[in-house]
């Protein structure tokens, strides 16, 4: 372990610590960080930490998944798309394809990629074929791709845009009477980009300790004491702790691309229903390039399975933190890694997932 | 995954694989099958000594990559089996699928690269056979290579007799063929001249097989180190507990996997041993690897456990743990 | 939600730099670093092939670290005004 690792572990362990608090995190990449580290065994048993909504394969809604994967069986087109999507199950009869990789198992055309780039140089390399780019994440990853966009794209690449924002979802759960957190790490990468300023209504309007985190175990670490800290002393405010890459303001030229490209609007969120103002499309400037204007059709059948999860499925509630997972009926039961039901146990940063990890079999 | 068709995870090593084999093979060979759990199976006849069989197909894209090519990775892949088996590798037979159009410099140039790595290994080749599959059907070649090998007597290995607290060592640094063969595709962009490990492990095990207290030798191939150590506990019914920090993992391979989300654990591997020793055996066992120029970077890498709450689990660098699950699917590159 | 990897710029050319890490190479995008220089050198972050923000040496780690050395030096500032 590095020595300042440990130093802040020793920190976090010197707290007159609380018998119990609750440390939400909304970011896939903490999740996988402290997965990968196995944080949650070196931390004094009263403090939990709890993946809030912020991976895309969770929060994806199944509609945009299920239109990905008809567009894929029943055109002649590429389908593209970063390979955490590849794998998320739809709620369809048995025999039909339920994931996009099952649609490239029965034929059709469908690569994982690592960059929007790769997208445009598959376009390119395909030109005429149509290519459609099934593009789900939130700001950090939806920065790229306007980018992308706005450096001039290939005429035959369309974009699937799934795209959300963060902070809406925490501060739905902070507005709710019971917000399952005692204390927020703020996602690193989304404050790279949108500004770390946008986390400031946690402690300002809610009283809630909030630090910006990074993906080393020292940056976590220190998020956490930080939290813990403004717990004990009453005093929330918004630390940074990754401030070699979170700055003030966040990036300007990403921003501005950002707004250029797309434009907020209403998105339904998997299994938690449709959230004001919490999602991004493509803006009218750049229909020739958006999917759902290509593939008019397929709109509308996604539209119609809107909301709909797994028969039993809790994810919701796993995902904003209220229940954990292993208080879902399916939990060990009918879902488990090798048949995954909700999302939250396919993504190998889901919370269901984690648990099964951690040893917690049913 | 179609459970009733056959998926790209079915060939990557995992669970799907090994379920695959034990519901349609081993179901229906039955008997006939002399041990459907081993990748080397010692078969009765008169002669001194045990004779070893092995098989093994070859579909590695592409064809050549920085350390190898298919033809040295047929024969590394088999003699390796036979190799950790504790045989001594004699004769090999070579079965070629070609896809029409195939240009035939190129499969002599596949075939002179057998010959160079069965000549260094010491083994013949007994029989051959080639067919031509029609273009669009094939990834231009494939091998098939079964090899034959003779276990010198009083040699006894065997996962039946692990241990709890036995030690788990590796000969060298983990992942580097599963990077190798990705960064020579220019796979997501990446690039960069990392040599594959493709490699006979025969000087590796000839120097640790006769060593009491050695129990096991296994070559960690698709589905890498952490696939071996379930293959370990699944058989012994024990825990496998691994260190983290122990493990050696090279710079580039640690660079791939923190850029597109993969685990080196999981990396497929072509010219590794992994040993499971017994408490006294271990320290003598890696001290005979790292007298060997492949075994430099060998290291005790874990322990095997009784009563551990999952089949194999990590010790994290930081001290945390986590669970290693049997691999489900092949890693694909993630943003999150 | 976003894997990102330090990498260290090589060279560049127009908005692509060649850059590596630990031995692996990538051409990474600056198109979302227009509004700052970035050269042969420099570290970058990258998400999805794209540098999403020159990397600069941090001051401390959290705001607390600041209000003890303060603290300890006799002038405590609080935390709360000296936030990000």
């Amino acid at each position: 372990m590095s020595a300042e690792a440990r130093r802040w572990l020793e920190r976090i362990r010197a707290l007159p610590l609380p018998e119990r608090f609750r440390i939400m995190n909304v970011c896939g990449g903490h999740e996988r960080a402290i997965t990968m580290a196995g944080l949650r065994r070196l931390l004094p048993p009263g403090i939990e930490l709890i993946p809030g909504p912020g991976c895309p394969v969770c929060v994806c809604p199944e509609e945009d998944v299920h239109q990905a994967v008809q567009l894929a069986l029943r055109e002649d087109v590429v389908l593209v798309a970063f390979g955490d999507m590849l794998r998320v199950p739809v709620n369809v009869p048995r025999r039909v394809p339920r994931s996009l990789e099952q649609a490239r198992a029965a034929g059709a055309d469908v690569r994982p990629v690592a960059s929007p780039m790769e997208a445009a140089a598959v376009a390119r390399a395909e030109a005429p074929r149509p290519v459609v780019f099934f593009a789900a994440g939130f700001e950090t990853t939806m920065a790229p791709v306007a980018a992308m966009l706005a450096e001039g794209a290939p005429e035959n690449l369309f974009v699937l845009l799934s795209g959300r924002l963060t902070w809406p979802a925490v501060a739905m759960l902070l507005e709710s009477e019971t917000p399952g957190f005692d204390a927020l790490v703020a996602p690193g990468h989304v404050s790279t980009v949108m500004g770390p300023e946008e986390w400031r209504f946690v402690p300002e309007r809610h009283g809630i300790p909030a630090a910006v985190a990074g993906f080393t175990p020292e940056s976590l670490l220190a998020a956490f004491y930080s939290v813990l800290r403004q717990h004990l002393e009453a005093r929330p405010f918004l630390d940074n702790c990754y401030a070699e890459v979170a700055r003030p303001g966040g990036n300007p030229s990403a921003r501005r691309l950002l707004a250029e490209v797309m434009e907020v609007c209403d998105a339904p969120w998997r299994g938690i229903g449709t959230l004001p103002r919490s999602g991004l499309r493509l803006r009218m400037a750049w229909r020739a390039h958006d999917a759902r204007a290509r593939f008019p059709a397929y709109e509308e059948e996604g539209r119609r399975r809107a909301g709909r999860m797994p028969p039993g499925c809790d994810c919701a509630r796993v995902v904003l933190g209220r229940i954990y997972p292993d208080q879902c009926r399916l939990y060990g039961r009918a879902c488990t890694p090798r048949r995954p039901i909700g999302p939250c146990m396919v993504s190998d940063e889901g919370a269901c997932r984690i648990w099964w990890a951690g040893g917690v079999a049913s | 995954m179609d459970a009733a068709r056959i998926g790209l995870a079915h060939g990557n090593g995992g669970r799907l694989m090994r379920e695959l084999i034990e519901t349609v093979f081993a179901a229906e060979l039955g008997a006939l099958l002399v041990d459907s759990r081993a990748d080397a199976a010692a078969v009765p006849w008169p002669g001194e000594g045990g004779l070893v069989v092995t098989t093994d197909g070859f579909t590695v894209q592409p064809l050549s990559f920085p350390g190898g090519d298919i033809g040295a990775l047929a024969v590394h892949g088999t003699v390796n089996d036979l190799a950790v088996a504790g045989a001594d590798p004699r004769y090999l037979t070579l079965g070629v699928l070609v896809e029409e159009g195939f240009a035939i410099e190129d499969l002599r140039r596949h075939v002179a690269a057998f010959a160079r790595a069965a000549r260094a290994a010491g083994v013949r080749v007994a029989a051959g056979d080639t067919k031509v599959v029609r273009r669009g059907e094939g990834g231009g070649l494939y091998f098939t290579v079964t090899g034959l090998g003779l276990r010198p007597s009083g040699i006894v290995l065997d996962l039946a007799l692990v241990r709890p607290g036995d030690r788990v060592l590796v000969s060298g640094p983990v992942g580097d063929h599963g990077v190798a063969v990705m960064l020579a595709r220019e796979q997501f962009g990446l690039r960069g001249d990392l040599a594959s490990d493709c490699a006979s492990v025969l000087p590796l095990a000839r120097a640790v097989r006769a060593l009491p207290g050695v129990r096991f030798l296994r070559d960690p191939t698709r589905g890498g180190l952490a696939t071996v150590c379930h293959e370990i506990a699944r058989a012994t019914g024990l825990g496998v507990r691994l260190e983290e920090a122990a493990i050696p993992v090279r710079e580039p391979v640690r660079a791939v996997c923190e850029m597109l989300g993969y685990d080196p654990l999981y990396l497929a591997c072509e010219g590794r041993v992994v040993a499971v020793a017994a408490p006294e055996a271990a320290e003598a066992a890696l001290a005979a690897w790292q007298a060997l120029p492949e075994g430099a970077e060998a290291a005790c890498i874990g322990t095997v456990v009784a009563g551990q709450a999952v089949p194999v689990a990590l010790e994290t660098a930081l001290g945390g743990e986590r669970a290693l699950e049997e691999l489900e699917d092949d890693p694909l590159p993630r943003i999150c | 939600m976003c894997l990102g990897v330090p990498m260290q710029v090589l060279a560049v050319e127009g908005h692509t730099a060649r850059c590596a890490a630990r031995g692996v190479e990538r051409d990474v995008s600056l198109f979302l670093l227009q509004h700052e220089p970035v050269g042969p050198g420099d570290w970058v972050m990258v998400h999805v092939g794209y540098a999403i923000q020159r990397m600069t040496e941090a001051e401390a780690r959290s705001a607390w670290e600041l209000h003890d050395e303060a603290l300890a030096a006799g002038d405590g500032p609080t935390p709360g005004a000296a936030d990000a």
